[in-house]
């Protein structure tokens, strides 16, 4: 096919696809204007029915906390697949972080740069921290808060170097870290299921609304996906780091 | 106020999209694409989602472009071929 007849195809078809975009947008309910039934059913049901006032934390983990939990594995399976295409090959071997473009005069870490990462790096965590915490209270929650404690390490390697951040974040550690995160939130989902009771049910005493330990299963929940996420983001931005600082092929010298 | 934040926001999440599609060269476009998710972010701020908007900050703006990043240097670094 040539290129004018092959362009003639797309204005066709891009005639057609407009069309029908403009058809569709002139029916949508206008900007902000919400019809659906459900979420003021969970706005005026979250507090009464589960002791908290984040209706998103109260949906994603408990109303729907079925889907969360197949979102978890979701990116279980995903850092699992990165870490397994991204592992060291046969042919491949691992050296000594090097600067591979010699000759080239590197400044050191300036104190303004070094300063900053040591001011965000318990600032990054601390706030991850209080994310994940207070995740049935307040907008955050465990994968929100997961990956902003990845990012406090990032601090480390922005304003140190590679070594420092594996010395923080040694593999195997996460591994754990990222397995214990998962399986809690599975096992506390089937627990309900060994006593009788529906799957995910909130089993836990829903306490006070508003208050740390409240809410049931959800600040579990929480502190167990923000763990998994955490670690789960360390470690792959650990094997992409490791492809490009210490894993070269047998055949390079 | 609060309508020309909205417009905004949406006209700087367009303009830094189509950003990102018209950089051809990866590298730069890691860059546009760290713009366009902490805009993003932005826009889900402005519409009331702190939620999305938190983890659309490290993921959009920090996690996937260091990965494409991190890609680019691995794959033209010299003696890859």
């Amino acid at each position: 096919m040539n290129d004018s007849a092959r362009r003639t195809l797309f204005f066709f078809f891009a005639a057609i696809l407009a069309g029908a975009l403009v058809a569709a947008l002139r029916h949508l309910p206008s900007f902000g204007d919400y019809q659906g039934p459900y979420g003021d059913v969970i706005l005026s049901g979250c507090i009464p029915q589960r002791h908290t006032p984040q209706g998103v934390a109260a949906v994603t983990f408990d109303y729907r906390g079925f889907d969360t939990l197949g979102e978890e594995f979701i990116l279980f399976t995903a850092v699992a697949g990165v870490l397994l295409l991204l592992r060291q090959q046969q042919c491949e071997r691992q050296e000594k972080p090097r600067d591979c473009e010699l000759g080239r005069a590197i400044p050191a870490t300036s104190s303004a740069v070094l300063a900053a990462g040591l001011l965000m790096f318990p600032a990054a965590l601390l706030l991850g921290c209080s994310l994940v915490l207070h995740g049935h209270l307040t907008p955050g929650g465990g994968f929100q808060g997961g990956v902003l404690l990845a990012t406090a390490f990032y601090f480390v390697y922005l304003s140190s170097d590679y070594r420092d951040l594996t010395r923080f974040t040694p593999d195997h550690l996460l591994d754990y870290l990222e397995v214990t995160g998962a399986t809690t939130f599975a096992l506390g989902a089937t627990l309900p299921l060994v006593l009788n009771r529906p799957f995910m049910l909130n089993l836990l005493p829903l306490g006070k609304t508003g208050s740390l330990f409240s809410a049931g299963f959800l600040p579990l929940f929480n502190c167990s996906v923000g763990v998994e996420v955490g670690a789960g983001f360390l470690l792959l931005i650990a094997a992409f780091l490791k492809q490009v600082i210490v894993i070269r092929r047998e055949s390079d010298q | 106020m609060r309508m020309a934040l909205e417009v905004l926001a949406f006209v700087l999440v367009a303009a830094a999209a189509t950003g990102v599609v018209a950089t051809r060269d990866p590298l730069p476009q890691s860059m546009a694409a760290s713009l366009f998710g902490l805009l993003l972010s932005v826009l889900f701020m402005v519409l009331q989602a702190p939620d999305v908007a938190l983890s659309e900050i490290v993921v959009g703006a920090v996690a996937y472009p260091l990965m494409v990043l991190l890609t680019v240097t691995k794959t033209t670094a010299k003696g890859a071929q």
